[in-house]
């Protein structure tokens, strides 16, 4: 073991994220639920980035709103009361057009799960149009991450056809592991002149767990062998010392099972691989203490370190349960059964120093955790190293 | 990018219901090109449709623009220097334009076009066509506010259109696809091609909405217009007074003989002329401009002793005159430009006014009115209590004449000048054997003598506009009256006036335009430059001056009475005139919009308003004793029967009405939205909404939405769909 890849591409997205905007629905939650208080509130008090600010050309068509009048009223010339007329009717137009360009759109945030630290992640914008006669153009969204302090503007660079839908996504890498916050923040357009930068607040927010990065580790089955061969009475013959056959040497592995002669016939270093370095079966312990576990970046490698290992021995079919501290064992059964664990981790802290604190009873092998210096971490089984980062 | 996998695959891709081809960016592009030279081109034909300076440059920047449109490639390809050297150019070109014509305002216009120019030509980022589209609206509001046109309203019309659909354009092709800087991919788009794409990306409820649209922006700017509050600074910008058109010479304080008839020959209308109260109109009235005490050798002119006495009036709107307003008719004059910078008028009055604020001439003398400059655009101005009588006091006149009786008169100098005849004995000679055949030797009184002159003249002298004068030594309207040539009003009028002269009366000769056409549209009279006129008035006895008009046709105007009224002479129902009373409300609706009729207009929705309530008031009350006296009518079984069964019958029928509603309306609906799967799939999701968020209720959402919103291509079977959402909803976990 040791790969670095994935246990699987991913699990579902998140699929019961409801639909905001100013579909007909919202128009009908607002229509039940008016009144006069909210709406003037509403335009003394906008909501939280819900704001109208005129761009270069919109200032432009602002200082030639206010020379013509001045002008107009300057001279009494109609003429220039015409154009002036003319020209706050586009706003006018503007606006109209801008609400038509929103209303009857509704978008939705879809992240496509897992995130994990250090690998990219996606989030889908999907858009839907109730409308029944316009088109939907030139939106763009405003997403951000809270944990991971990331955000970024997606446009939406087609035109929305009536009742149409599309999907814009967004790939960031999360840089830390926990519970990360996903908002759309703003929904914006310059629709249709460009005079006005229109934003509203979403107000579209999902919750999703980071899971720790994933590290390379390498599991020692040497060392379950020999624990296995000091811990268990074999009830019958060709139990966990028989020999299976001969594998490449991995770092961990003891001198002693080196295969010498097979080693120099073949030129490369092969090892004797017993019955029960494949048989035997693991629970994984994590004492999340904060007496043990002080320094917060070996924690982290830890929840790595514990989340990999606990990859790769379901991916070998030796995983029999997981634990945290005191917390009942998680029998792993499914692949549902590694996601919890990694949701688990995603969200672990250093607990309150447990005095005393043993594993569970388990059925397999008991694989704990304990700082290996300054940085590192080791497994231990039993009296046995099983595996170090 | 990979999609999470429980992601439904008709997801990953954008989806559309129609799938109309949308235009990709080089295809935006090219249109964007061609909208802002399409508006460059119509703001220049503007300029030149309206008559403004700096017309030359027109023809030249349209076939740039013109060839910049059919082949975009080529201006990329000059080399850069031009480009930087455009700068410096136009810089120069200001220059040169101001040394050599000295005209800020032409100057200013040229340059706009120029630039202009420049800006349809090279390639363009937004903030450039931004800039266009300032340019443009820039040059159309100027030639508006210049020319106040007709011509105006579908200008900025065809401007606003084509600029907000160049916005878009903007908008769509710097957010939809990123700017292909420095690509010239879009050179290459062909019209043709592009024409096809854009009829294929456009939907027809796309087009309705868009003119919908525009038609609000139009309702919504007349509503503001209307609604925008006047006020008047009183302060008018000087510089927008462009010096492009020059009064015609009939009409100016020197006229030589021919000038009237030479204006007459153009049909253009000179002055719009409307009534407060349309039964009032005058049958033919003489719109008076111009009076002219001096003449020496066939040009009349005001003398300089009769131009001392006019009276400049400092900038602004109103000017009373020596009449009461009480019960008199208010005229509204709307007059053309590059005719004269003196007022119609038909006689005194009791208050002018003018649309804006405007230095005045005044000459009691004359009894002429006259802006200090001439007008460079249509001149409003209303007057109220006119008079329409032929007649005008001016004892002052008298009083001079009196004190010049016993000396010798200097017949250069006003007043003497209104009795001023050519020098020379055989001038006075013929003048004399005229006058004593008008007279035969008795004193006639001034009406008298006028009525004798004009039957002289009539009976000798025949009307025409072309006349010729035989040769001879004496003064040319001398050798006309002794010939039996035919003659146009000045030759008339010259000739009354010199006879009258001769006989001792004071004369003098006043041009302007007599009737005109009664517009029936608009209710309006038209006066052309065909209606200029030459005709005398005629100092009496009493101190007032008559009108005569002594050109054969006009002898029925001639006594000093009130004017008939009641019934135009020429009435114009023509499609000239059709034409013409749309600009009429042009300059009545828009032009001449200020705050008074802005209160008159208030007055009148208030007025309406109150008439239809009270109406509705009536109505509803009509209806109450209508009903009262019904139900008070002696009821008999018949009666209460047929009543009671023709109001059960009308119950049974709404209530059949609203209970099969729904039957109709999905009737209805069948019609003219028949896609039965999709309202299916819509009822279903409608209904699995409220159950509890399960895997299987998710899973037949999904499948909904698809059939509900996704393609009809390749969608799932719609009755497995059904069966699964009616499995979710009765077992949801």
């Amino acid at each position: 073991m040791g790969a670095t890849e994935p246990v699987r591409a991913a699990v579902p997205a998140v699929a019961d994220a409801e639909w905001h905007g100013l579909g007909r629905a919202r128009w009908r939650r607002q229509w039940r639920r008016f009144s006069w208080q909210e709406l003037l509130w509403g335009l003394l008090l906008p909501e939280k980035r819900q704001r109208i600010l005129p761009t270069v050309s919109g200032m432009i068509l602002l200082v030639l709103v206010l020379a013509i009048g001045m002008a107009a009223y300057n001279t009494g010339n109609n003429i220039l009361f015409l154009t002036l007329a003319l020209l706050l009717s586009s706003l006018v137009l503007s606006g109209v057009l801008a609400w038509l360009n929103f209303s009857g759109t509704e978008w939705r945030l879809r992240p496509a799960l897992p995130f994990r630290v250090g690998q990219e992640a996606a989030v889908a914008v999907e858009l839907r149009s109730r409308k029944r006669v316009l088109p939907t153009y030139a939106l763009w969204f405003d997403l951000e991450t809270r944990l991971s302090a990331a955000q970024t503007r997606l446009f939406l660079r087609r035109r929305l056809e009536v009742g149409g839908t599309d999907r814009l996504e967004w790939t960031f890498r999360p840089t830390r592991r926990g519970i990360e916050t996903l908002e759309l923040s703003g929904v914006g357009s310059l629709f249709p002149f460009g005079f006005l930068r229109k934003t509203m607040g979403a107000k579209v927010r999902t919750e999703v767990r980071v899971w720790p990065a994933r590290v390379a580790c390498h599991f020692g089955g040497a060392a379950a062998a020999r624990f296995q061969m000091e811990n268990e009475e074999l009830s019958k013959p060709g139990g966990g010392s028989d020999l299976l056959g001969l594998r490449r040497y991995r770092a961990g592995d003891s001198h002693r099972h080196i295969h010498w002669k097979a080693s120099a016939r073949l030129r490369q270093l092969l090892v004797r691989q017993h019955a029960a370095e494949a048989a035997m079966t693991f629970a994984l312990w994590l004492d999340s203490s904060a007496a043990i576990w002080t320094r917060p970046e070996q924690f982290e490698l830890l929840c790595s370190f514990a989340g990999s290992l606990a990859e790769d021995l379901y991916r070998a079919g030796r995983l029999d349960s997981v634990a945290v501290d005191d917390e009942p064992a998680l029998l792993v059964r499914r692949i549902r059964d590694v996601d919890t664990w990694l949701d688990r981790l995603a969200v672990l802290e250093p607990g309150a120093p447990g005095r005393g604190r043993r594993g569970p009873r388990v059925r397999g092998a008991l694989l704990t955790f304990e700082p290996d210096g300054e940085r590192g971490i080791r497994a231990r089984l039993g009296n046995e190293i099983a595996a170090r980062v | 990018m990979e999609k999470g996998g429980s992601v439904p695959a008709w997801e990953t891709r954008s989806q559309h219901a129609s799938e109309a081809p949308a235009l990709n960016a080089e295809e935006l592009h090219r249109l964007r090109w061609g909208l802002g030279g399409a508006l460059a081109l119509v703001s220049a034909w503007g300029v030149f449709f309206l008559d403004l300076s700096g017309t030359a440059l027109v023809p030249a920047l349209t076939a740039i623009v013109l060839a910049a449109l059919v082949w975009p490639a080529w201006p990329g390809r000059l080399p850069s220097w031009v480009w930087r050297l455009v700068f410096p150019a136009l810089i120069l070109f200001v220059a040169a334009d101001l040394v050599l014509n000295g005209e800020p305002l032409s100057a200013m216009l040229r340059l706009n076009l120029v630039l202009m120019l420049v800006r349809a030509v090279a390639p363009r980022r937004p903030r450039e066509d931004l800039q266009l589209v300032v340019l443009c609206l820039f040059l159309v509001v100027v030639a508006g506010v210049l020319t106040v046109a007709f011509g105006f309203v579908a200008l900025i019309l065809a401007f606003t259109a084509l600029a907000l659909t160049y916005l878009l354009t903007i908008t769509l092709s710097t957010t939809l696809e990123s700017e292909p800087d420095g690509a010239e991919g879009w050179t290459r788009v062909s019209w043709g091609r592009l024409l096809r794409r854009v009829r294929g990306a456009v939907d027809w409820r796309v087009v309705a909405a868009s003119a919908g649209l525009y038609v609000l922006v139009v309702a919504v700017a007349s509503a503001l217009f209307l609604a925008i509050p006047r006020f008047q600074v009183e302060n008018s910008l000087g510089f927008l007074q462009l010096k492009n058109k020059r009064s015609l010479s009939g009409f100016s304080d020197v006229v030589k003989l021919g000038d009237v008839t030479d204006i007459a020959q153009d049909t253009t209308t000179a002055l719009r002329a409307e009534l407060d109260d349309p039964s009032k109109v005058p049958a033919a009235p003489y719109w008076r401009m111009v009076a002219l005490d001096e003449y020496r050798e066939g040009t009349f002119a005001a003398s300089r002793g009769l131009l001392r006495h006019d009276r400049r009036v400092a900038e602004g709107r109103e000017l009373h005159g020596a009449r009461a307003a009480a019960g008199l008719p208010v005229w509204t004059f709307y007059y053309e430009a590059g005719v004269s910078r003196y007022l119609p008028l038909t006689g005194d009055f009791a208050r002018l006014r003018l649309r804006e604020a405007r230095s005045l001439v005044l000459n009691d003398r004359a009894a002429t009115i006259a802006l200090r400059d001439e007008p460079q655009s249509m001149f409003a101005y209303r007057v109220e209590g006119l008079e329409l009588m032929g007649e005008r006091e001016d004892p002052l006149l008298a009083e001079e004449l009196r004190a010049t009786a016993g000396t010798s008169p200097q017949r250069t100098e006003f007043p003497g000048t209104l009795l001023a005849v050519p020098a020379g004995e055989a001038n006075a000679a013929a003048l004399d054997g005229v006058v004593g055949e008008i007279t035969g030797g008795a004193r006639l009184s001034a009406a008298e003598f006028a009525a004798g002159a004009i039957a002289w003249l009539e009976a000798r002298h025949d009307y025409s506009m072309r006349s010729s004068v035989p040769p001879g030594a004496e003064d040319v309207v001398v050798r006309w009256l002794r010939s039996r040539e035919p003659g146009h009003c000045e030759l008339f009028a010259g000739a009354f006036t010199l006879l009258a002269r001769r006989a001792g009366f004071p004369t003098r000769v006043v041009t302007g335009f007599k009737g005109g056409a009664w517009n029936e549209f608009e209710r309006y009279y038209m006066v052309r430059n065909s209606d200029a006129h030459a005709w005398c008035e005629l100092y009496d006895e009493r101190g007032r001056w008559l009108r005569v008009d002594a050109t054969p046709g006009g002898a029925g105007e001639s006594a000093s009475g009130p004017a008939r009224t009641g019934r135009p002479a020429e009435v114009d129902r023509s499609w000239t005139a059709r034409f013409d009373a749309l600009r009429m409300l042009w300059y009545r609706r828009i032009v001449n919009f200020d705050r008074v009729s802005q209160e008159e207009l208030v007055d009148t929705l208030r007025a309406a308003s109150r008439r239809s309530g009270a109406a509705l008031i009536a109505r509803i009350d009509r209806w109450g004793r209508a009903l009262r006296d019904w139900v008070q009518q002696p009821w008999s079984f018949g009666r209460a029967a047929q009543w009671g069964g023709v109001s059960a019958a009308c119950v049974v029928v709404a209530w059949i009405a609203w209970r099969w509603r729904a039957l109709w309306w999905w009737r209805w609906k069948r019609r003219h939205h028949a896609d039965p799967v999709r309202r299916e799939a819509g009822r279903w999701l409608r209904r699995l909404a409220s159950a509890p968020r399960s895997e299987r209720v998710l899973a037949a959402t999904a499948e909904l939405e698809r059939l509900r919103y996704g393609p009809v291509e390749g969608r799932p079977s719609a009755l497995v769909v059904f069966r699964h959402a009616r499995r979710a909803r009765r077992r949801p976990e």
